[in-house]
């Protein structure tokens, strides 16, 4: 056999062996979480992020672009979550098959009413079109799974009934998990909690708890020692004893810890690739974070 | 009469025992229907119970479902119905859908303004007014769209207190209408050469460009011409590359400090020679990069660059505006400049919190003809150079770096070189303040001087996020 034929065999390979699954692109692994468990075994998934970064500013890496031009479905947040890097990879990637109007680009925003940025008008950095962070709000992410089944479907007729199945099978697992992360938070239902960036006002609508401000004085400026005791002051009024943002704020977090004589979290608002449960697993950590450290302090960190 | 009376006989007898077995035929259809009959009955009996029996499972199986949706929260089944009901009422995106306007705002264009304000003192003994000012540098005001799918443009003016208003960049850039991954750029644009030279002055890690990247490129290598890219992946790695064919091999700069202190432009479009031109009169650049992801968040990339400019025009002294009137003035039309860049450039930051470090490297090596009109005299000049740029990001907001240049003088004997350290802060997204300290050792003055820089940079409305490669 001549190279020509084996080159050819292989290429034939590689198309068969391409065609049996449909390339998923996430931009957080929450999404890609979602589209392995809708999709199964028909889709091989890969998020471009890994959980541990600020959106805004995503390492661009040649790799992103090599999954772009190959995906067969590209699943982003929206709401501008990715407008820094996302963009540029697509308008280079040029693959049709995930360009923005085609089944194969899904916006999971748009299966979620959108949380208004309270921060709206007050400075730099902002999102006109809503909060982003709706993935941490279970219920939306239950939304954002329909939508996905919806768009592999229309991909892979063929596997309707599986997508179907898969997705019963996630809104249930779900249900399960919310009815128990409900059960936990019920009893600290109205506790209140400071935040660093405008990031946790899904969760807080969907377990009845309470916002009282952000560490930040406008999104995207660090705060001053001016802003830093005013806000201590209005916890300490209202008896806020939890201040939560992301782990390279941990400083002004544990300061403003200290201030109001509470605790601080420092979380990333979203799964990490190693996530063990994945998104549910993540949003179980974070669950238990929460009811761990509102609860009185002879029993917290 | 006899036979036939017993023929008589025999037939009533016949037509009795016929009638008989009818009779008897008759009762036993009955009884078959009867027997039908009660066992139809008897399957209704049992269907119909059968049928209550999965009824009553059923509706005991609908009161259990009941019982769990209700147990799964009577509040977040509201608060899915008044999430759809506000889904549905959600009127502006509704609105947007139908266009009202004779002109859609689709393809509205992106506008943005950067600003950049300076404040420069220097060690040098005399009040060099140059080195002892706050100016505005420019107001760069930058208009970016797609006309369709298939297009967009892009078009970049700078207003300055010297020179006014002027067009920077105006282009076109092609990506749906060629195949694969290739694209094309036409129009008047910083040329894909090195790292340092397309970037605009505001987008630098410090304040100038490089005096090797000035003295042999001009600051933003520029022309008006059209380039033609593609990429293609090597696995998780990327190779990438351009060809480019160019009116002239224009340049601009707006430079703060060092030997060139105050340039805006080397080669001047009015600076043309008159004359028909044919192809072998244009500049010609090529370019071709890889890019090396060594982990998650590092990357190497390495680039060579080679400008070929064959009739290099800035550099006659010769004033175009005499040329009517003196005919006899000899022109020079074969100059020829050639510049080959090598770039090597490491990045490896955190994504989490912004912190990490960068270095750039860039090597050039540039050969270049003058020509004296007067004698028709052409002389070549060999000039290599080279700078470095290091820069440690200590979160997002904040960076420390330095900057080393070293380069023979393009087109007299001589050498340069400047070392200088800054820091950066930006306070937000949309503000960066710089402050650079520069040694430079300059002929310009016979003695080596210190420069302090303040730079203010401030970016209103639309910024682009382009690929940094």
């Amino acid at each position: 056999m001549n190279h020509g034929k084996i080159i050819f065999l292989l290429l034939a390979l590689s198309a068969l062996l391409r065609a049996q699954t449909l390339e998923v692109v996430t931009t957080t692994p929450d999404l890609a979480d979602l589209a392995r468990r809708i999709g199964g075994k028909t889709v091989t998934v890969e998020s471009l992020t890994r959980g541990g970064e600020d959106l805004h500013q995503v390492n661009i890496r040649p790799s992103m672009l090599a999954r772009l031009r190959e995906a067969d479905l590209l699943v982003e947040m929206g709401l501008d979550m990715e407008h820094a890097w996302l963009p540029a990879l697509l308008k280079s990637a040029r693959n049709d098959r995930i360009t923005p109007g085609r089944d194969g680009f899904v916006n999971a925003s748009v299966a979620v009413k959108a949380r208004a940025n309270e921060d709206q008008g007050k400075g730099v950095h902002q999102h006109p079109l809503g909060n982003p962070h709706f993935n941490l709000d279970p219920v939306a992410m239950g939304r954002v799974a329909d939508l996905i089944a919806e768009r592999l479907t229309a991909l892979r007729p063929a596997d309707r009934e599986l997508y179907e199945s898969n997705r019963k099978a996630f809104a249930a697992d779900l249900d399960d998990h919310l009815k128990s992360w409900r059960d936990r938070l019920a009893t600290l239902e109205g506790a209140t909690f400071i935040e660093y960036h405008e990031t946790w006002g899904y969760f807080a609508d969907r377990f009845g708890l309470k916002i009282l401000g952000r560490i930040e004085p406008r999104p995207g400026v660090a705060p001053g020692p001016r802003q830093m005791a005013s806000l201590a002051g209005d916890a300490r009024k209202a008896g806020a004893k939890l201040v939560v943002g992301r782990p390279p704020h941990r400083q002004d977090l544990e300061k403003m810890a200290e201030l109001i004589e509470g605790r601080s979290l420092a979380i990333d608002p979203m799964s990490r690739l190693d996530e063990e449960g994945g998104y549910l697993g993540f949003m179980d950590r974070v669950v238990t974070d929460f009811v761990d450290l509102l609860k009185p302090k002879a029993s917290g960190r | 009469m006899t036979s036939e009376n017993h023929r008589t006989g025999l037939i009533v007898l016949s037509l009795l025992a016929l009638v008989a077995a009818c009779r008897g035929q008759g009762t036993e259809v009955e009884r078959r229907i009867a027997e039908l009959e009660a066992r139809q009955n008897q399957q209704i009996a049992e269907l119909k119970e059968n049928y209550e029996a999965r009824i009553a499972g059923l509706e005991t199986e609908i009161r259990g479902l009941k019982g769990q949706v209700v147990d799964l929260g009577s509040d977040l089944r509201q608060d899915l119905e008044r999430e759809l009901q506000e889904l549905a009422n959600s009127g502006p995106a509704g609105d947007a859908l139908g266009q009202t306007t004779i002109f859609s705002n689709v393809r509205n264009p992106a506008l943005g303004v950067v600003g950049e304000f300076i404040w420069s003192g220097s060690s040098l003994d005399d009040d060099f007014s140059l080195y002892e000012r706050f100016a505005l540098r420019g107001v760069e005001i930058t208009i970016a769209g797609e006309v369709d799918d298939a297009l967009e443009y892009y078009v970049a003016l700078h207003i300055d207190e010297d020179e006014g208003l002027e067009l920077e960049e105006a282009f076109a850039l092609a990506r749906n209408l060629l195949p694969d991954t290739f694209s094309l750029k036409f129009g008047r644009f910083n040329v894909d050469h090195g790292k340092t030279s397309p970037l605009h002055e505001h987008e630098l890690p410090i304040v100038d460009k490089p005096g090797v990247i000035q003295d042999y490129l001009g600051g933003s290598l520029r022309g008006t011409g059209v380039e033609l890219h593609h990429w293609l992946p090597l696995g998780d790695d990327l190779l990438r590359w351009s060809l480019g064919v160019f009116n002239t091999a224009d340049s601009d700069a707006h430079v703060i400090g060092g030997p060139l202190a105050g340039e805006h432009h080397h080669h001047e479009d009015e600076d043309l020679l008159p004359g028909e031109r044919g192809l072998e009169n244009f500049a010609f650049n090529a370019r071709i990069t890889a890019i090396f992801e060594l982990t998650p968040d590092s990357t190497l990339q390495v680039g060579g660059s080679l400008l070929w400019a064959p009739e290099q025009r800035g550099v006659l002294e010769h004033d175009h505006e005499d040329e009517d009137e003196d005919d006899e003035e000899p022109i020079i039309r074969d100059l020829e400049k050639l510049t080959l860049s090598f770039d090597l450039t490491y990045r490896n930051i955190d994504p989490s919190d912004g912190s990490g470090f960068e270095a750039l490297a860039e090597f050039l090596f540039n050969s270049q003809e003058t020509g004296d009109p007067e004698t028709g005299e052409v002389d070549r000049h060999h000039a290599f150079g080279f700078h470095v740029v290091g820069e440690y990001h200590l979160d997002q907001w904040l960076s420390l770096g330095a900057a080393f240049d070293w380069y023979e003088r393009a087109l007299e004997p001589g050498e340069s070189w400047d070392v200088g350290a800054f820091v950066t802060w930006k306070w937000n997204e949309f503000n960066r303040l710089r402050l650079e300290g520069r040694w430079y050792e300059d002929t310009t003055f016979g003695e080596d001087y210190v420069l302090v820089l303040v730079q203010w940079t401030t970016t209103i409305g639309n910024h682009g996020h382009p690929l940094p490669w």
